[in-house]
């Protein structure tokens, strides 16, 4: 019966195999006219191939708003100020839709329901997404 | 061989792989966001709180798969930004599987677990490889090299994890709740008062040289995480 901590291989424990990785980018236009009505939202999105049937996803999140800082998760919300000084909430999430592709999306809301119509940032948000994915012990 | 050199290897003696001590699935069904709620507690049989990462899927060849921290999109305007969610949690004896749907129809859920030992633990464990044509190591795949597994005290809320890589390197993280409980990252919000963004899996973020977890609450003392060479 083996400790697993005294091996740095060991073939008696299954282990995860990175299959795939890759990094996409999200620009959230700037200045963009959200009412309040209908969706009460804008989104932009974009979708990636990356990793094998079953695989699964990791990814990091990172947007100008605080460059440098990478959020680890498949999604997460920031605030930020748009026209008149409203704060507003925009949501990104990396989701996968099939077999071979992840879909990024970044949401923006106006949540002022039946209120003003938001307008975005004045500067475009650029959206960094990083994506990996590996083959869990099962298949 | 430096950590950057090492990163781009397929396995390293170096640096230690992932050992999987710990793997289990099965099924349950959810009904709509009307009764939507379902609770899988599964005996793990372990001699310790492991960390597991749970794999899941509306589908039965997982064809599309998510994890504790994402979902499919939602059918229904303003109900959730994701469709269906997971929460995670480990105690001594069981692993429970929290799902919530807010979608308009019921699915039947098929989940994986597998799981690590913490740091803080090393005692004997049986394999978990299969005996026979399954290979553990194929130099198709690129293998993750462990850098840093640690299990850290907050401080003010906050556990940092010093790695110091110079990159974004990948990383897995859980929270440890006071009396021990195991809790996998999942969608949940957590804020954090210094203005960075709010973030649905407990607040897990990463620079070139570090990884903050914001536990927001002084009852989770602990963090525990494997930070790995790969980027």
């Amino acid at each position: 019966m083996p400790f697993p901590k005294k091996f740095t291989l060991s073939s008696d424990f299954a282990t995860l195999s990175n299959d795939g990785n890759i990094t996409v980018q999200l620009i959230f236009p700037a200045s963009v006219s959200i009412p309040a009505s209908g969706s009460y939202s804008h989104t932009v999105q974009t979708t990636a191939t990356v990793g094998s049937l079953g695989a699964v996803t990791r990814a990091q999140i990172e947007t100008s708003v605080s460059p440098g800082l990478w959020f680890v998760g498949s999604g997460m919300q920031y605030v930020i100020t748009g026209g008149g000084g409203v704060a507003y909430q925009t949501v990104v999430q990396a989701t996968r839709i099939n077999s071979t592709q992840v879909t990024v999306t970044a949401t923006a809301y106006n949540s002022s329901f039946g209120g003003a119509t938001l307008v975005t940032s004045s500067t475009a948000q650029i959206i960094n997404v990083r994506l990996n994915t590996f083959i869990a012990p099962f298949i | 061989m430096t950590p950057e050199q090492a990163k781009n290897t397929l396995i390293n003696s170096d640096y230690p792989t992932d050992e999987v001590i710990y793997r289990t699935s099965g099924s349950g069904v959810i009904g709509n966001y009307t009764s939507g709620n379902l609770t899988i507690t599964i005996n793990h049989g372990l001699p310790f709180r492991p960390l597991p990462v749970v794999v899941w899927s509306t589908v039965a060849d997982f064809s599309i798969t998510y994890t504790s921290d994402s979902g499919p999109l939602p059918d229904r305007p303003f109900s959730n930004n994701i469709g269906l969610v997971l929460g995670t949690v480990t105690d001594s004896n069981t692993i429970k599987l929290n799902f919530v749907n807010f979608m308009s129809t019921g699915f039947t859920l098929y989940y994986r677990i597998f799981a690590f030992m913490p740091s803080n633990i090393d005692v004997d464990i049986a394999p978990t490889s299969s005996i026979g044509n399954n290979f553990i190591f194929n130099t198709d795949y690129r293998y993750s090299k462990l850098f840093i597994d640690a299990r850290v005290q907050s401080v003010g809320d906050v556990a940092v994890f010093d790695h110091n890589l110079g990159y974004i390197p990948q990383a897995l993280v859980w929270s440890e709740y006071n009396d021990g409980t195991i809790e996998t990252p999942g969608v949940t919000f957590n804020s954090d008062s210094s203005q960075l963004p709010l973030g649905w899996a407990a607040g897990y973020t990463m620079t070139t040289t570090q990884l903050r977890v914001n536990m927001a609450m002084s009852s989770y003392p602990y963090a525990h995480a494997r930070i790995y060479l790969d980027d």
